[in-house]
This record gives structure tokens, sequence and C-alpha cells, in this order.
């Protein structure tokens, strides 16, 4: 570790495109650390990869590799940091890969289904909760396969509708009877509650009568 | 009603206890409907037709099972197993007093402290989607395993292999 921090690069502030490392006790832009360092290309899934390898930094009091990944087309740079010192960059892009498949599936769940929303407190309530939430997430995922080209979004909203529309709540049924009787007649001769209520309270003042 | 009914045939591993698969379809069928009501608020609104403690109490006996093993997400998967898995915790954000697992932790990203509980998802890639296959929420103190801890079991379980970090790759 020792070692590591005497010939390593610690990163000064947070790691996006304006970054500042500290680079053999000295700090530099991230441009003038590119322009010192030979930049690798690696094709990896059929898409071409341009990685800048900083070998033994420190980050937050922890050694490992720093690689600088740009994929093709792209202007800015995603650095990848790695704890095992042996990894090579096609791996770090492979495992990066990978955790942002799993950071979706926490943003779904936060997102949509509402997975922080809930007052339970003991552990067997929350195991509970969860369990259903993650049951409820497997089954969209498993909808999704059937019908293609359709975010997790999508697929949830419409089922939803589609729920909602077959078997509405029953606070519907309740509200449509009482609107039946509100507006049922509504443009008819005949009275309705909105009509007779209405003709009760209009009294025609005695001036106007005159008039 | 028949198509809406054949929706729920992926619960059919409880079908032997008849009180839990209803009470867990018509949970699901809330969330499904209306993601963001509370067990109260659909109740109100006439989703779910039997009392709230009912509801609370079945979660409860959800989770007691699945604590205990008895079941799990992977027994409600209809797919063949496949063979990558990543495994990574996340931090839910929670409210109220003494919440099982949840601390109040530093947030970096936002710069205050916050009550948070840890909980570690193990997701299963098939076919470009994920499925989760199992998860638990980690403790932050002395009487719990921590999060690296909990992935050594699981490895030492044979839940997951060996790989680099948080992000692990079986074959």
């Amino acid at each position: 570790m020792k070692e590591a921090r005497k010939a390593g690069v610690k990163v000064s502030t947070r790691l996006n495109s304006n970054f500042v490392v500290v680079r053999f006790g000295a700090e530099f832009r991230k441009e003038d650390i590119l322009s010192n360092i030979k930049p690798i290309q690696r094709v990896i899934d059929g898409k071409s990869y341009i990685i800048y390898p900083f070998k033994r930094c420190i980050w937050q009091g922890t050694a490992g590799n720093l690689f600088l990944v740009r994929g093709e087309g792209y202007d800015d740079f995603i650095p990848l940091f790695t704890t095992s010192l042996n990894t090579k960059p096609e791996t770090a892009i492979m495992k990066y890969k990978e955790r942002t498949a799993i950071e979706q599936t926490n943003k779904e769940l936060k997102s949509y289904l509402g997975i922080e929303g809930n007052y339970f407190r003991k552990k067997k309530s929350n195991y509970g909760y969860i369990f259903i939430l993650c049951l409820v997430y497997n089954f969209i995922q498993y909808l999704r396969r059937y019908l293609a080209d359709k975010s997790f979004k999508e697929v949830f909203e419409e089922l939803s509708f589609y729920l909602l529309c077959k078997e509405p709540p029953k606070c519907v049924s309740k509200l449509e009877k009482e609107l039946e009787s509100i507006f049922g007649n509504v443009g008819s001769e005949g009275s309705n509650k909105i009509k007779t209520r209405l003709e009760r309270t209009m009294s025609i003042s005695g001036a106007v009568i005159a008039e | 009603m028949e198509q809406i009914n054949l929706l729920w045939s992926f619960l059919s591993p409880l079908e032997s206890n008849k009180s839990l698969h209803k009470s867990l379809s018509e949970l699901v069928t809330a969330k499904l409907k209306t993601p963001q009501l509370s067990i109260r608020a659909a109740k109100k609104w006439g989703i779910l037709n039997l009392s709230t403690s009912f509801y609370y109490n079945q979660i409860k006996e959800f989770g007691k099972l699945f604590v205990k093993g008895v079941i799990s997400l992977k027994d409600f998967l209809t797919y063949s197993s496949s063979k990558t898995k990543v495994c990574d915790a996340t931090y839910l954000k929670r409210e109220g007093k003494k919440i099982y697992g949840a601390k109040v932790i530093r947030n970096y990203v936002v710069g205050g402290y916050e009550l948070l509980q840890d909980v570690l998802f193990t997701v299963e890639r098939y076919k470009g989607s994920n499925f989760i296959t199992d998860f638990r929420i980690i403790n932050h103190n002395k009487r719990h395993l921590t999060k690296p801890k909990e992935i050594i079991k699981a490895i030492k379980t044979g839940k997951i292999k060996k790989g680099t970090g948080l992000s692990l790759m079986v074959a």
C-alpha cells in the first residue's frame, strides 16, 4: 500500500470530465495527464474502446488500477477503478457493463415499484414486502420477453391500465351509481338531482316579476 | 377474468396453500394496478377486499417463510437457470423509528445523513433481462455479517461463484 501511495495517482476531486488528480505529489488536469499516457485500443462485443490505463492509483485510501475508458463516438471518458491489480482493462469494462445492468434493476425497483415507500419495521415484514416486489419485478421482466422493444416502464404502465380497465376498483362502481343518480337524466324533460336543486334555489324576486 | 387469472399462473408454486396463494395474488394485483398506493389506501379504494391487518400478517408470513428458506424467488421463475449472476447492494431510503436493518448513513451523493437500509440483490441475466433470484438486508452492526462477508458466505454456500469485486460472473 505504501509503495502504491508513493508511486501512484491520488484522485483529489470527483471523477468526472473535469477531475484533478494528484500524481507524484503534484496536481494534474485530465488533459495534461492524458498527454503523458499511451492509450490502448480494445474491441469488446464488437465495439471499440480507447483506454488510458493508470496503474497503482490511490482512490479514497484504496490502491488499485484506474482505467479511463472512452467508447467509439464519445467525447468523455468513464473512469473505472478496480482494486484487483491484475485486472485487464477488458475485464474491467465487462464488469462495468454488468454493473450498469443491476443498477438499472435498482432504479426500476425504486422509481416504478416504490420499494422505498413502506412503513414496515420488523424483519419479517420487511423481507415479505421486498419479496412481493421482487416477484412483481420478475413478472414484468418475464412479460417483457414477449412484448418486444418495450421498456420496463412501458410494460408496467400498460399492464396497470389493462388491469384497472378489466377489473376497476370498487370505488369506481360506487361513484358510478352516485353519478348516475345525479346526471342520469341531464338533457331530458324528466327531473334529476341537479335540475331539482336548481329549481329550488333559484327563486325569482318579486321585482323581476313586476318588470 | 379468465385472462387475468391466467396472468397469475406464475404464482402456482404456492397453490397448495390456498390462503397464502390468494393473498399473494391480491397483493401482486394491487401493486400492479396502483404501485404507489399503500395497503391502507388500496383497501380504501376497494382494490383489496379483506382487512388491512390480514394483509400485514400475510406479508409477515411471506417474510418468515423467505427468511427460513421455505420459499425462494427462484421457485417462481419459469425458465432454466442462466450462467451469469451479478450481486450488488443498494441503499433504500426509509422513514420512521426502529426499522430493521436501517441506519443513519452519510449519503455522499446528496451530501447529508439519511436513514438507509442496505439491501443486497442477486440478479440473473437471462436473454437480456434481469431477474432477481435472491436478496438480503444487510445489517450494519457487529452481530450481523457485513456486505463483503455476505458475498463470501454466498460464494461458500455455492449461491454465486468467485469473481472480482461485487460483480460476479459464473463460468
